[in-house]
């Protein structure tokens, strides 16, 4: 029967460790004492020693995983053992915790002590000479002692530096295998090091998994099947400006929320799709499928990363409602509470950057919707009215389209009349 | 040129120093028309007579305290103990009189005595027969130490010896009295406390004693075959030792073993690696040290067991590769 592999308490205070890497491959066997993985904890690094010999079936993590103390990691057993059986116990160590920990702890210790670096006196003083730090330099001897062959293949590989450029390198703890030498031959000078300091001095590793991923998977899937088609409008928001300022103390009186652009945006372009239903269309199993209801999600960034929760019917709410509605929503994804729910279901995107400095820009159509309006900053520009030209608060949209289901012509007729409506939005509120 | 042996040079030395000075004599037990234990003073009896190749009574007590008298009173007697293990007996005299006397009457006096002594293993022997003690008697200041390993230096450094006016301990090894090597007729010196860079190398530095010194460079010559350059260093006198050339080595080198018939623990080699660590060498050394000497056992007689007890090429061989590949 398979042996379950837990994760082991190191310290006392150790909480969890993280599989730095798996030593053995699943299927690999191992000999009882030989190394099956390295685990962190918050102080050190240790190789986790295989119990009893035998063929690692599983690995439960991949590496990189923290893991609490003694939950299982993997199975040691039989060649082509099943897993299916093994119980899931409590592990051998909570048994007999005592001796196990004095033991392990005592592990610790030593390859703590061990950090003292073994080395022969003509590898130390050529080091010193070469300013090369020991600890650093991997050893051919036993217990890893470096020899002077070992500083030499050491400073082979370590770059030329000004006296000045490793004085700085010795106050900042610089890594500058990742600096490149302007000096003379290549020689790292003083300027090569700050650089390194000031910029790439070092760069943050995050694995492309989970949530980043998934939004990847979307948006090169949407972008590299539908062929995007961008429009872009610029709209005189001057109206919208002035309902918006006198909206806002009889709507904030009334139910604590201040009314933003984009719950008028996302009002108009529902009434818009109303109006043009083949904008509100997805390509489903060799299907033009047109909606019946009217659901517009609209993009909002957290810490995390982008989430587009939907507001449902929004061509049925109020303006209030919409906001309302959209407020929760957003309360809901900054504290990360959305379900999916929340965030299924839409027919239409808007996106919205107006708080930026940005006019318009090419928005990724959310799949499976037909179209993504994006929406910039609303600024005063100077703008031809009658023949006058007078100071007005301008927008610019920009409309991404699946040019396979949408042709040019109907997609402007919904821009424009998004546009209508935002200029005259009265509109939005009957 | 000429070769001769190892103990035809010690004889030819002593010999042309008995023709150009008539205070040199030798003496010890049946030296005589049987010469020696190992037949090394044949013929003397015949050219220099009875007087001055004086047969004696088996006692090294009597025969030690007469060669150290005579010294004292002006001769320069080269006394033959038939086996080296028998100084014990000698001792008294010469550790307590001969290293003491000069040095007691403020320069005034001299010992000129030079004490040769047959040792080593090798030979069948057994226990008694076959030590090798001269770290013993490198404890004791006032006496020189001579060790030679060939021909060459057994002549030229006998008559350094007896031109000495100090107690000169004269070690010799019984398997190197057949050993062949070229030597000049005329007499020679070699100065003591000049060590013999016997083979030139950059990767490791062994200093071997006696008989090593020939073992050495055999596991030299194997070690070159697989590209490791091996230097050999005979210090040839042990007091003095020349510290220097050793020193020189190990910084070219970086790299010590040190080989010896002795028994390992408190042998000479011991010295020598001592020397060697506390000396600015040390900053140089990019290998543990190493010492190769004999096992903690009296000499066996088995002749297996008696090669086993001491280093052999083949020890040597291996103790090197050890070093150079980083196993130590």
């Amino acid at each position: 029967m398979a042996e379950t592999i837990f994760m082991p308490k190191l310290g006392a205070t150790m909480e969890e460790g993280t599989i730095v890497s798996w030593m053995i491959e699943e299927g690999g066997f191992v000999e009882e004492g030989d190394p099956i993985a390295e685990i962190q904890t918050d102080k050190i690094i240790l190789e986790l020693e295989a119990e009893t010999s035998g063929y690692l079936l599983k690995q439960l993590y991949p590496e990189g995983t923290a893991i609490g103390v003694n939950e299982p990691i993997g199975y040691l057993g039989e060649e082509g053992e099943s897993i299916d059986q093994v119980e899931v116990t409590t592990p051998t160590q909570a048994s007999t915790p005592k001796v196990e920990e004095a033991k392990q702890e005592q592990s610790v210790v030593s390859n703590e002590s061990s950090e003292v670096v073994l080395a022969t006196p003509a590898a130390r003083k050529e080091a010193a000479r070469q300013g090369i730090d020991l600890a650093n330099v991997k050893g051919s001897g036993p217990r890893g002692r470096v020899h002077l062959e070992d500083v030499a293949q050491q400073a082979s590989i370590t770059p030329k530096m000004t006296p000045l450029a490793q004085n700085i390198v010795a106050q900042n703890g610089v890594d500058v295998t990742q600096v490149t030498g302007s000096g003379h031959n290549g020689k790292i000078t003083k300027r090569d090091v700050l650089g390194s300091t000031s910029t790439a001095r070092e760069e943050v590793k995050t694995p492309f998994k989970g949530i980043r991923k998934v939004v990847a998977d979307n948006l090169s899937k949407s972008f590299y099947t539908a062929p995007h088609v961008t429009l872009h409008s610029e709209v005189d928001m001057t109206n919208c400006v002035k309902l918006r300022t006198e909206l806002l103390p009889v709507i904030e009186k009334r139910i604590q929320i201040r009314v933003s652009y984009n719950d008028l945006i996302i009002k108009a372009c529902a009434l818009a799709l109303e109006k043009h239903p083949n904008i509100n269309v997805s390509l489903i199993d060799d299907h033009i499928v047109q909606h019946a209801d009217i659901h517009v999600g609209f993009a909002v960034d957290t810490e995390n990363s982008l989430v587009v929760p939907v507001i449902q019917h929004a061509n049925e709410l109020s303006i209030q409602e919409v906001m309302s509605e959209a407020r929760e929503l957003i309360q809901k994804s900054k504290e990360n509470k959305l379900t999916a729910a929340h965030m299924q279901g839409s027919t239409f995107t808007v996106s919205n950057l107006g708080k930026y400095a940005i006019q318009g820009f090419t928005p990724i159509i959310n799949q499976p919707n037909a179209a993504i309006l994006g929406v910039g900053t609303i600024e005063k520009k100077p703008k031809v009215v009658g023949d006058e030209i007078a100071i007005r608060d301008m927008m610019t949209l920009s409309l991404s389209f699946d040019h396979r289901l949408i042709d040019g012509a109907p997609a402007a007729a919904f821009i424009s009349e998004v546009k209508n409506l935002l200029e005259e939005p009265l509109s939005l509120l009957v | 040129m000429r070769e001769i042996t190892y103990s035809e040079a010690i004889r030819e030395s002593m010999s042309q120093a008995m023709r150009g000075n008539e205070d040199v004599f030798i003496m010890g037990e049946d030296i005589g028309i049987y010469g020696g234990a190992f037949g090394l003073t044949n013929g003397m009896v015949e050219e220099f007579g009875p007087e001055r190749v004086r047969n004696t009574p088996i006692s090294e007590a009597a025969i030690s305290g007469a060669a150290v008298g005579a010294a004292m009173t002006g001769m320069r007697p080269i006394l033959e103990i038939q086996f080296s293990d028998f100084i014990m007996i000698a001792l008294d005299n010469i550790v307590n009189q001969a290293a003491k006397t000069r040095y007691m009457f403020g320069g005034k006096a001299k010992v000129p005595v030079v004490v040769r002594l047959p040792g080593g293993s090798g030979a069948g022997f057994a226990a008694q027969h076959s030590q090798s003690l001269e770290a013993w008697m490198a404890h004791v200041p006032g006496l020189f130490i001579v060790q030679p390993s060939n021909a060459y230096d057994a002549k030229g450094l006998m008559k350094t010896a007896i031109d000495n006016d100090n107690p000169v301990l004269f070690y010799e090894h019984k398997l190197l009295y057949n050993v062949k090597g070229e030597v000049p007729e005329e007499e020679y010196s070699i100065p003591f406390g000049v060590a013999n860079v016997a083979k030139e190398g950059n990767d490791l530095t062994i200093v071997a004693t006696g008989i090593m010194v020939q073992r050495s460079l055999e596991a030299a010559e194997t070690l070159k075959e697989q590209g490791i350059s091996v230097e050999v260093i005979d210090p040839r006198t042990l007091v003095p030792l020349d510290t220097k050339t050793i020193l020189e080595s190990v910084k070219k080198t970086r790299k010590l073993l040190v080989v010896y018939e002795a028994v390992q623990r408190g042998g000479f080699g011991t010295e020598i690696i001592s020397t060697i660590a506390e000396s600015e060498a040390f900053d140089y050394l990019d290998a543990p040290i190493r010492r190769l000497g004999g096992k903690e056992t009296p000499i066996p007689y088995n002749p297996n067991l008696e090669k086993y007890a001491v280093p052999q090429v083949e020890d040597i061989l291996r103790e090197a590769q050890r070093i150079i590949n980083k196993e130590v």
